[in-house]
């Protein structure tokens, strides 16, 4: 089955009658792609299955005042990033009394997950990405795994294009790095 | 040139180590958790759709002030209410000089009560004057007119001489 358009989607969604059925047709479309675009985030299933159900609560409070000045998959990307940042701020604030999780934790919940295996490039990957700076990390994984064009980026990020080029570019040359000498 | 070669060009110049194809993420999902995720959150969002209810013991304060103002319209109302009620004044005069009296204002009242003052004075004045004509007629009943008119006019030469020594 094909997806159905996001225009599509905005105008049932616009409609008092079809306005579930539309939301439905959002969550098939993206629900997938925003799950992995967290959990590459913040690592545990279980922080993201919460997080994700925020973010859809707050897609389905605000597509109403969605103004389309932007394409529709950049704003719900800005929520869910936007999200999974101040997650991880908070975490951050926590782990400032408690010492516990840090950029190391996620690394070490990488570790600790099911099928885990230090050899292959894929785990490497996911244990490069955390050692980046979170901003840096949603920058390298919008551009990597989602192929956004900068100038979306840009929207999702409030940040410049030159900017988010060269934060693009630091953090290949860093996971690169990692990649040859782990 | 499309973007998912824009970006295998740009990784081939600034980290050409990296495989340009993303490879698939390796966490794992529990089965069927798609399937859950669009039941849970739509049945989340069917209940944020119906009519807003908000809990008035969420806000006790709104509690409090709605009472507040239920007890003062009753009361409001109430008053009105016994204003407008039209008394017989032969029926029950009491009451109809208590109506009329609450609906003559304190100033008209207080102006009356001097004015009765007033006339109170004035009245024991007079009674005062002739109280003491009768004493004098009593007093005087046994002394000629002679004897009055030689007083008087001694009277009057003794206040000629001490105003002339003033």
């Amino acid at each position: 089955m094909s997806a159905v358009a996001d225009n599509e989607i905005l105008r049932l969604f616009r409609d008092s009658v079809t306005k579930e059925e539309a939301f439905r047709l959002l969550l098939n479309k993206y629900q997938e792609r925003l799950y992995w675009h967290v959990r590459r985030m913040v690592v545990s299933h279980e922080d993201t299955n919460d997080l994700l159900q925020n973010i859809f609560i707050k897609i389905w409070k605000g597509l109403d005042k969605f103004r389309e000045d932007s394409q529709l998959y950049t704003w719900l990307y800005r929520i869910a990033t936007n999200e999974c940042l101040s997650f991880i701020e908070q975490q951050k604030k926590k782990n400032t009394v408690s010492l516990s999780h840090d950029e190391a934790g996620y690394s070490e919940r990488i570790r600790a997950e099911e099928h885990f295996d230090s050899h292959k490039l894929e785990w490497k990957l996911q244990l490069a990405i955390q050692q980046l700076p979170e901003k840096q990390r949603v920058v390298f994984m919008l551009r990597y795994y989602e192929e956004m064009p900068y100038h979306e980026m840009s929207k999702v990020l409030g940040t410049s294009e030159g900017a988010l080029k060269a934060s693009y570019h630091h953090a290949a040359n860093k996971i690169e790095d990692y990649l040859l000498n782990h | 040139m499309s973007e998912k070669e824009k970006i295998r060009e740009e990784l081939k110049q600034v980290a050409p180590h990296l495989p340009l194809e993303a490879p698939a993420t390796p966490f794992t999902v529990p089965e069927g958790y798609f399937e859950k995720l669009t039941e849970t959150l739509t049945q989340k969002t069917k209940r944020s759709t119906g009519a807003k209810v908000i809990l008035f013991s969420s806000y006790p304060w709104k509690q409090l002030a709605a009472a507040a103002l239920l007890t003062g319209v009753l009361l409001s109302s109430l008053y009105v209410y016994r204003q407008n009620i039209t008394l017989d004044i032969n029926a029950n005069p009491e009451d109809w000089v208590k109506k009329e009296i609450n609906s003559v204002s304190d100033e008209k009242l207080n102006s009356f009560i001097n004015l009765t003052d007033h006339t109170d004075s004035l009245t024991e004045a007079s009674n005062g004057i002739a109280i003491h004509r009768q004493e004098i007629a009593s007093l005087t009943k046994d002394i000629s007119d002679e004897e009055i008119q030689a007083l008087l006019s001694e009277i009057s030469q003794h206040t000629v001489i001490e105003t002339a020594n003033e």
